[in-house]
């Protein structure tokens, strides 16, 4: 299998307006959220972990808005170089989880979360944990394009395990789909675009991956991604993106 | 799993110590005073020429134009003197209708842009003296700074904002309770007030126009605390909105350190020194007493944690809870939203905190 490990490349996916102030932080911050938490207390969260960078949040409410954070800091950062796998073919990109991330996750499905909201990414991604060197973590397959309200589904998946049957699976749009894996096992990814998509910039790609401890997450969400207004519909839109990492 | 755990150490008091007080002028100044000189608080150090700031007036959208056509309407051009109300582009409409750009500032007319349709206006600069407001020796003069030798007690926040005033300090709430409106009078103005856990935003609004200096709380809601010219972003700097404000635990309700608040109480009707920029406030004192030097920063690096230090509690949690430390689990427990910690205890004479060992600092 040719596989090779491609850096990021350039991409105009979010196309956020300027960081400059401080009302422009706790606005964007508030999109992420995936509760309604009091307007106060985030920002008063939020002006204390400025303070207080070495604090641990020991509320939910203030967990929830420092990984709010992470992503806006995440986003920030790859929206000046966006992380794209432009290779046509079975390239797989690096996605790596910041250490300042996994120190606000509970879980691994927190530190993924976070960094697929922030970082972006298009393409097929190996994601990797920071603090313990050398440990894949789960793989990442961000589809390109964006689905009309009719659309059902994005793509269609065949998962070979190298048992007697392959797993079949359609992927519906606006969706975050998480399959698990044990870790380091192999697996053949047969995956078929529909109309207005690609992955690795193309429609149909074979790929064969090794498992990393969490499995495999498909983002079905489309790129370019529209952010969640913070609103309560864009709320039921972060929750639902979540629940397809696991997550409350 | 770790046996030692390491803390931030911050200083918050400073008693009866010959401290550097830095007596600053916005642009550039006149020393009055050479090094070596004497000063009462008195004394003028310096004097200068505060530039003023600009408004800029969205003048095309007042005249209901585009941005070229404003240059039709001007009354005035670039480099006239204008006063506050003066007519700055006049536009008639539909014959007895008519829009009017008026300057909301004394000031000059510093540019029309035209691709924009504003027109901006510098304030005048200012006339401003600067005085010692200690008793003491100058040590060094710079061209809008002099740096005094001066017996102080000072208070360190932990977040400012406004630039350096004097005034005499007056507590009007206990630690632990709000500054609401209703405490601010007629005659704070001048004073540096100081009020309890929260300054609420109505009550910064009412002390900013009795012309109070400086005002020194537990907290402060962010947003607020921006509105009153800081910062949350690119190192805590401020600008001047017209009072000084130094938090000295946060954001959100937290009361005044009992540290704090009993040298504040010793030291209340005095003259001190506000300085949003450090987060500082400075009593000096009149004495000839020989006192030791002390010009260290507020905070002195980070030590191994002991059971029996005196720690304060950071984060949002229980912020600014001071009291002993008696222990430090040796395993992780499950916080309420999932994540493990090692969990420190801390107590004082009122009651008993569990925070995660992380959320700690040592007060020296």
């Amino acid at each position: 299998m040719d596989k090779t490990h491609v850096p990021a490349a350039s991409m105009q996916s979010y196309n956020l307006s300027s960081f400059e102030s401080d009302a422009n932080i706790l606005e964007q911050l508030t999109r992420w959220l995936p509760i309604q938490i009091e307007k106060q207390v985030v920002e008063n969260t939020l002006g204390n972990l400025k303070l207080y960078p070495q604090a641990i949040p020991v509320t939910k409410e203030a967990l929830l808005t420092c990984q709010a954070y992470q992503i806006v800091q995440l986003i920030s950062q790859y929206s000046q170089k966006p992380l794209v796998v432009e290779d046509k073919g079975n390239a797989i990109g690096l996605l790596p989880i910041p250490e300042t991330v996994e120190e606000y996750s509970k879980t691994v499905s927190d530190s993924l979360f976070i960094v697929i909201m922030g970082a972006n990414p298009v393409g097929v991604f190996d994601m990797w944990e920071s603090r313990v060197a050398n440990r894949k973590v789960a793989t990442l397959v961000a589809f390109e394009g964006q689905a009309d309200k009719k659309a059902k589904s994005i793509a269609k998946v065949n998962l070979d395990f190298g048992l007697d049957e392959i797993q079949k699976i359609s992927l519906e749009p606006n969706k975050m789909v998480s399959i698990p894996t044990k870790e380091g096992q192999k697996v053949k990814l047969n995956i078929e675009c529909e109309k207005d998509f690609k992955i690795n910039n193309q429609k149909k790609l074979k790929i064969e991956i090794i498992s990393g401890s969490f499995g495999i997450i498909f983002d079905c969400r489309g790129r370019p991604l529209k952010l969640p207004e913070p609103t309560s519909e864009g709320k039921e839109k972060i929750a639902k993106w979540r629940k397809g990492l696991n997550l409350e | 799993m770790q046996d030692q755990y390491y803390a931030k150490i911050r200083k918050r008091v400073v008693e009866e110590k010959l401290v550097v007080v830095n007596r600053s002028i916005y642009g550039k100044g006149r020393p009055k005073v050479k090094k070596g000189d004497r000063v009462v608080p008195e004394t003028i150090v310096l004097e200068g020429e505060m530039p003023g700031g600009f408004r800029s007036i969205p003048a095309g959208q007042i005249l209901g134009v585009n941005g070229k056509e404003i240059s039709k309407y001007l009354v005035k051009n670039i480099g006239d003197k204008v006063n506050k109300g003066d007519r700055l582009a006049f536009r008639k409409t539909f014959g007895i209708f008519s829009r009017e750009v008026v300057s909301p500032i004394p000031g000059i007319v510093r540019e029309i842009d035209l691709d924009n349709g504003v027109i901006s206006v510098q304030l005048l600069p200012e006339f401003d003296r600067i005085s010692a407001a200690c008793w003491g020796e100058v040590l060094e003069v710079g061209e809008s700074s002099v740096k005094i030798k001066t017996p102080a007690s000072e208070i360190f926040g932990v977040a400012g904002a406004g630039k350096s005033r004097e005034g005499i300090l007056k507590i009007l709430t206990p630690r632990d309770e709000f500054l609401i409106s209703e405490n601010i009078n007629d005659n704070l103005g001048s004073k540096i007030i100081v009020g309890g856990s929260l300054i609420l935003r109505e009550s910064f609004a009412k002390a900013l126009a009795l012309s109070v200096n400086g005002i020194i709380a537990g907290g402060m809601h962010t947003l607020d605390f921006v509105s009153a010219g800081g910062r949350i972003v690119e190192n805590f700097s401020s600008s001047d909105v017209g009072m000084t404000v130094v938090l000295t635990e946060g954001f959100g309700p937290a009361p005044i350190s009992q540290q704090i608040f009993e040298i504040l109480k010793k030291n209340e009707g005095r003259l001190s020194i506000i300085n949003g920029e450090e987060g500082k406030l400075t009593i000096p004192l009149k004495t000839d007493k020989k006192l030791e030097a002390y010009l260290s920063d507020k905070t002195e690096g980070v030590r191994v944690l002991k059971i029996g230090d005196y720690v304060r509690i950071i984060g949002n949690f229980e912020l600014g809870f001071e009291g002993k430390l008696t222990s430090i689990n040796k395993s992780t427990q499950r916080l309420s939203n999932g994540l493990e910690v090692i969990l420190a205890t801390v107590k004082n004479s009122v009651k008993e905190v569990k925070v995660p060992v992380q959320n700690l600092e040592i007060i020296v």
